[in-house]
């Protein structure tokens, strides 16, 4: 874990390689992302169990699929984008939503108001990753690192490869999404 | 209601999503690794076949040389080498003289036809220590050793002892 790992760019050209390098290069990845992916998957899919599950799958997938990522992209984004897609399939699979069967809830409301007294933490955790779920990707994966990760701007472009002007847009146009989503079930 | 300056998130408390141990992340590693289809092996080279059959191989071909090679570099054939160091040329006409029935013709014409330049002559200086064609130079040497000996006398030798070559035989 503590190895140097090289730039995107090195990674790359390992992995895209027929011989022994290619596993280099996808234990560098592995070394690198799957902290971050774990908290990420986790969240979606609650349990240490179905986590372990998502993440080896993850991986797997992305060693299967190593040639189509050309790096168009930052690699980052790429593997989220799988991370995401296959936790959905579990959950389908599993005949289970994003948003129930919490083992511990996401969030709670730090004050419980008379309106807000009434809402559970399981329920509004559950509000909220719905809320998340209905956000394009890109707007998604910033509002997921900078909320619940509390990631700088400066540190999601460097794992989305974006600007921070760009982020920043993003983040707020998310955050204003789940706030309706919110009031929207709030006033319900 | 919440206002429009204050978003409702900012009213959450957030939880810690729990993260397990650097072990089970080694351990994920692991088990990727297992998981992933088996490809070309990376044999490493000592255990190649071939490899085994060529160290085989050299050793033998070591261990004969070392066999038949003397510590002066002089290679001996396997066959039993003629010292000629140690014959002298008239132990070698006497042997001759003594054996001359058990030499067929057609042999000693192809001996004479394959040594034309040489002649017996003085003692021998040197091992011949090679067969094959090329000539070194200590088989140049050797060049001395019939040059005394005309082929006429040797055929004149063996018209005496009744021995029939012809010309063709002994490349006259």
């Amino acid at each position: 874990m503590h190895q140097h790992i090289p730039d995107e760019a090195t990674i790359l050209s390992y992995l895209h390689r027929e011989d022994a390098h290619a596993r280099i290069a996808l234990g560098w990845i592995i070394d690198q992302h799957s902290k971050r992916l774990y908290t990420t998957i986790r969240r979606w899919v609650k349990t240490h169990e179905d986590t372990n599950d998502v993440l080896q799958e993850v991986f797997l997938k992305i060693w299967k699929n190593k040639h189509q990522f050309q790096g168009n992209s930052a690699l980052f984004s790429w593997i989220y984008r799988i991370a995401y897609n296959e936790a959905m399939q579990f959950l389908k699979r599993e005949q289970r939503h994003v948003s129930v069967d919490l083992d511990a809830p996401l969030v709670e409301f730090h004050h419980s108001s008379l309106h807000f007294g009434k809402i559970t933490p399981d329920e509004i955790s559950a509000w909220l990753m719905e809320a998340v779920e209905t956000l394009p990707e890109k707007q998604r994966f910033i509002f997921e690192h900078k909320y619940f990760d509390d990631l700088k701007y400066e540190e999601i472009a460097l794992l989305t490869g974006g600007s921070v002007g760009g982020l920043k847009a993003n983040y707020f146009h998310a955050v204003k999404k789940i706030e309706d989503y919110l009031k929207t079930k709030l006033n319900h | 209601m919440k206002t429009n300056e204050q978003h409702i998130i900012d009213e959450l408390k957030k939880g810690t999503t729990p993260v397990p141990g650097d072990d089970y992340f080694a351990q994920l590693k692991q088990d990727i690794f297992d998981r992933l289809e088996p490809t070309v092996k990376i044999i490493p080279f000592y255990k190649k076949t071939w490899f085994i059959s060529a160290v085989a191989a050299s050793i033998a071909l070591i261990v004969s040389v070392t066999y038949f090679f003397d510590g002066n570099e002089t290679p001996k054939p396997a066959v039993a080498t003629v010292d000629w160091n140690s014959v002298s040329r008239n132990e070698i006409l006497a042997y001759i003289d003594d054996n001359i029935a058990d030499f067929e013709a057609e042999t000693i014409a192809q001996h004479l036809d394959s040594i034309p330049n040489w002649t017996l002559a003085k003692p021998v200086v040197g091992k011949i220590t090679r067969t094959n064609t090329a000539r070194s130079k200590k088989e140049e040497k050797y060049d001395d050793l019939f040059k005394d000996i005309d082929k006429q006398d040797i055929l004149k030798y063996l018209e005496e002892e009744d021995i029939e070559l012809d010309e063709e035989m002994l490349g006259t």
